[in-house]
């Protein structure tokens, strides 16, 4: 009997411990025995667990060994001290949570960027899925990358060699009529047998596409993905044959992927690739393909620049189109996303965040220094009778540096955690994920942080060792012994203060101006005037032949059945009004660059630019937003040779300073660096979409346009009473007017928001934790270190006391050093933040405040918050402290 | 005896299993044979640990050997230093309780 083989990452991470003199022996000893147990009669879960402890038992004796830390001190020492560290986690409860939530915040911020990128580089789960390439090409002087097609994907699998073979794949939404009340809407593909070869994932049931079925011609066919089997299907085990009606054709299901593949993103059903089906955009596909057997990178990327050079670049374009591209073979998640050469770790804007990340990693283990600092001064009693009993001075950093080790490690732990909670809160980033992107905390993320925490307790278990052991111990029993420590923390812990506090400083001045900037930059916030919790919003739009959806969708369907369902829906019971666009307030809009007549060309300045809305007839009446000036649009006016164009308020004072817009002529200047046509502004509207929140509202140009000219058509429905329980009839009303109808993204007005608003959204909000974290860690580090030194000094405040010193000369003595340290701390916080925002803010962010000011606002905020929390009780407590009492001691 | 050449505890048992196993001393059979004698769980990795210390300590030193199934196997055999160490340990654990009903006085406790 074969048995099942050891758990491999339990393996790979022995193998990387243990010496490399017995590593074989060692791995060979543990699976032969695993074997032997499980041919003995011991079931795999059981060996397995056998295993599993087997391994996590022998990493700490072999890291010790490795390390060569046997060599220093005996193993059962250390133990002693990682003992002794837990206990001291029970001893000092308030330093324990101090310190364990301040890394639990600091080690998953530190490691979020890193963690990031790895997500976007994770290879398709698939076999060998290392070896998956996108074909594609850059271009390097517009910095992005050129669409592939059809055309591209014909052209490379007849003549690439060392690519193969070479899949195509084309996203598309899908309505799946499974007879029930669900959601009909399903996120489907395009995939070309080729891509099944490609990917070598075959279904669990059934078969993969074959050349066959992309004859035109052959019958309409699926395949079904596992979870849409399993819960619109029920599992049905005889479904294989069975017919589902997909836009209202019927298919015959031919197979159901295995359980997990939702390639290429999140989707959940596959139709073969018809490259003559009119249908299918010969523009828009993903070429994907599998390194030859034996070929490397560099040799296939050679042959694929070789074919490009011969081929001009110019496959299914036209000459014109000519651009020096650079054809590439990209990892898959980079090809997917688009991330140019490189990925996310080639930009420069990655290393700035992961530093500003890191940043706060470092806040955390100043402060957490700070405290052990006291805390080992508190015991300098116990640490000198320990030296005097002949524990060497290595000896006692050591077990002081172990101590922190197991605080850092408990807090790493515990971050990993509070990580993996508020990845698997991120669903709304989630969905925009591709199914094997996992935000979840990984094995690599949880060594990286236990590498940090180990980090973290080195730097703050040495420093505060080094300075309590620095002393003879001779004195520092003296000292004990008089209830004292006898430490003077002088330069250490001044430096750490100001460290500290500038940080602070930092960070907070970094979030105020970055909230500040992206408030500024952003769109309105809310739907404004108008009254979005009182509108249905949803796309609509009706997929092309054979179901194949595009986001302008089949032109002519769409056109007729968007004209239907707006007379339709505004003859339906409780329905005040309608209308259709491509955005409403709150949504993500278009961009356009715009010319106005008479006035000389201008270049791309934010001046020449709006946002810009295309809208049917009666979008303003239905938003219930009269014109302020000229009229609305008239039917049919997208159809006219001069149609007009309506402005809002910000529009006409940006582009006319203020004078009236009407009249003028204004034209857009396309993509291409083409002028569209000349149009007249008819009307103006006041703002929308501006909320009266404190943003400013942008210039927005909104354009008349038939259904068929938007992209992801929007409809708008105002209802009376709550307007999401008309969803479902809007769904009835839609599948009546075309099977194939789409509805999909269904909320409130009020409630639909662009992503980048959900995006900052969190952001802001980690800000402000970030923030509040690093203020009561600073505060907290800075309150520690302020009461020690006052405690140390009671002494001498009662003898001045009872000498009749008054209480303010006193609080000044104390306070002159702590106000000193914590002035320098903001003056450099406030210098980087100045510079700062010199060298990375000004150019791109245009913060509202001016830099020097924004500065100085965040340090004196920042010192008078510490100083207040950090130095009133310690004072407090010093004044408090009656002369004799003081004397006693 | 030089300070650092004495056993620890586990040094001693993985010594007392080599000088058991004689031809047979490979890691999986030491751990085995220790965890059968003395009843309590113990990982490849300490016993390997352990063995590379005992070998840079000069205390035992491996053998290349060919196993049962064919194999080229490392096993280990203590030296002449690794056997003065354990008479060492035993005269003086001997010495301790010379003259001592030693099971009785500790029932006694």
């Amino acid at each position: 009997m074969s048995a099942p083989p050891p758990p491999r990452l339990l393996r790979a991470l022995l193998a990387r411990i243990a010496r490399p003199a017995s590593r074989d022996d060692l791995l060979r000893d543990l699976d032969d025995e695993y074997r032997s147990r499980i041919v003995a009669g011991e079931t795999p879960r059981d060996a397995r667990r056998w295993y599993r402890s087997q391994v996590l038992g022998s990493i700490p004796p072999l890291l010790v060994a490795r390390l060569g830390l046997d060599g220093l001190r005996s193993l059962r020492t250390s133990w002693i001290d990682v003992r002794l560290g837990i206990r001291m986690l029970a001893k000092y409860p308030g330093l324990t949570l101090a310190t364990v939530l301040s890394l639990a915040v600091g080690i998953p911020v530190g490691l979020a960027p890193w963690h990031a990128a790895d997500v976007f580089e994770a290879e398709l789960p698939v076999p060998e899925g290392h070896e998956i390439r996108v074909l594609k090409r850059f271009d390097p002087v517009a910095g992005s990358w050129d669409d592939t097609g059809i055309p591209d994907w014909a052209s490379w699998q007849a003549n690439l060699t060392s690519v193969r073979p070479i899949g195509a794949v084309l996203r598309s939404t899908y309505n799946l009529d499974s007879g029930d009340d669900q959601d009909p809407t399903i996120a489907g593909a395009i995939l070309s047998a080729s891509g099944f070869e490609t990917l070598q994932v075959a279904p669990v049931m059934g078969r993969a596409f074959t050349a066959e079925d992309e004859r035109p011609g052959a019958p309409d066919v699926v395949i079904l993905g596992y979870d849409l089997w399993r819960t619109r299907f029920l599992a049905d085990p005889e479904i294989l044959g069975r017919t589902v009606r997909i836009g209202g054709e019927p298919h015959d299901v031919i197979g159901v992927m295995p359980e997990g593949f939702r390639f290429p993103y999140q989707d959940h059903l596959w139709l073969p690739l018809r490259s003559e089906d009119p249908a299918v955009d010969p523009r828009s596909a993903i070429v994907f393909g599998r390194l030859a057997d034996g070929v490397g990178e560099e040799a296939a990327a050679a042959e694929f620049r070789v074919l490009e050079s011969r081929s001009d670049g110019r496959v299914g374009r036209s000459a014109d189109e000519e651009v020096a591209f650079v054809p590439m073979l990209v990892p898959f998640t980079e090809g997917l996303f688009g991330l140019r050469p490189g990925g996310l770790r080639a930009e420069l804007g990655f290393y700035f965040v992961q530093a500003i990340a890191l940043m706060v990693l470092v806040v955390a283990c100043v402060n957490i220094s700070m405290l052990l600092l006291v805390r080992t001064t508190t015991r300098a009693r116990e640490l000198s009778v320990r030296a005097a009993l002949g524990a060497g001075r290595a000896r006692i950093v050591g077990q002081l540096v172990v101590e922190a080790f197991v605080l850092s490690v408990l807090a790493a732990g515990l971050g990993l955690v509070v990580a993996d909670q508020v990845a698997s809160r991120l669903t709304f980033i989630g969905d925009q994920l591709p199914y094997w992107a996992d935000l979840g905390v990984t094995w690599g993320t949880s060594i990286q942080a236990l590498v940090f925490a180990a980090l973290c307790a080195a730097i703050v278990g040495v420093l505060p060792a080094l300075r309590v052991t620095g002393g003879s111990i001779q004195r520092a029993i003296q000292q004990a012994s008089a209830g004292r420590t006898g430490v003077r923390f002088g330069g250490v812990a001044s430096g750490l203060i100001v460290t500290d506090v500038a940080l602070a400083v930092v960070i907070s001045g970094f979030a105020i101006a970055f909230s500040d900037a992206v408030l500024r930059a952003l769109p309105a916030e809310t739907s404004g005037t108008v009254q979005g919790d009182e509108y249905l919003v949803a796309e609509f739009r009706v997929p092309t032949a054979r179901g194949l959806d595009t986001p302008f969708g089949d032109a002519v369907a769409n056109d007729a059945a968007s004209r239907t369902l707006l007379t339709r829906l505004a003859r339906e019971p409780g329905v005040r009004s309608v209308a259709m666009a491509d955005a409403f307030p709150g949504m993500d809009r278009g961009r356009a660059v715009w010319e106005v007549a008479g006035s000389a060309p201008t270049e791309e300045a934010t001046g020449s630019r709006s946002d810009v809305v295309r809208a049917l007839p009666g979008f303003f009446e239905a938003l219930d937003q009269p014109l302020r000036q000229g009229r609305s649009f008239r039917e049919g006016e997208a159809t006219e040779e001069r149609p007009g164009v309506v402005v809002n308020l910000q529009f006409a004072d940006e582009f006319f300073e203020g004078r009236s817009p009407l009249g003028r002529q204004i034209r857009q200047r396309l993509p291409s660096g083409e002028p569209g046509p000349w149009r007249e502004i008819v009307g103006v509207v006041g703002g929308i979409a501006n909320s009266g929140t404190a943003v400013r509202p942008r210039a927005v140009a909104y354009l008349p346009a038939s259904p068929a000219d938007l992209f992801r058509p929007k409809v708008a429905i105002r209802v009376e009473g709550d307007p999401t329980t008309f969803a479902p009839r809007l769904r009835e009303i839609a599948t009546e007017i075309d099977p194939r109808a789409i509805v999909a993204e269904v909320s409130l007005l009020s409630d639909a928001r662009s992503f980048d608003l959900q995006v900052f959204g969190w952001v802001f909000l980690g800000m402000r934790v970030l923030v509040g974290v690093l203020i009561a860690l600073a505060a907290s580090g800075t309150y520690a270190l302020l009461s020690f030194t006052i405690s140390e000094r009671t002494h001498e405040i009662a003898i001045r006391t009872a000498l009749g010193a008054p209480p303010g000369a006193i609080l000044r003595t104390i306070g002159t050093r702590a106000a000193a340290q914590l002035i320098a701390g903001a003056i450099l916080g406030m210098a980087i933040v100045a510079a700062m925002f010199r060298q990375f803010i000004l150019d791109g962010w245009r913060p509202g405040t001016s830099p020097l000011l924004l500065a100085l606002a965040t340090g004196v905020g920042v010192v008078l918050t510490i100083g207040f929390l950090a130095g009133v009780g310690p004072a407090r407590r010093g004044l408090a402290i009656e002369p004799e009492e003081a004397l006693r001691l | 005896m030089p300070r650092g050449d004495h056993l620890g505890e586990f040094e001693y048992l993985v010594m007392l299993a080599l000088v058991r196993l004689k031809d047979d001393a490979y890691g999986m059979r030491v751990r085995q044979e220790i965890e059968a004698r003395t009843e309590r769980s113990v990982t490849i990795g300490s016993v390997y640990a352990t063995l590379d210390r005992l070998e840079r300590k000069g205390l035992a030193r491996p053998e290349a050997r060919i196993d049962a199934g064919g194999r080229a196997r490392k096993a280990y055999r203590i030296t002449a230093l690794g056997a003065q160490a354990m008479r060492d340990r035993i005269e003086a654990l001997s010495r301790m309780t010379e003259g001592l009903a030693l099971l009785e006085e500790l029932d006694s406790v």
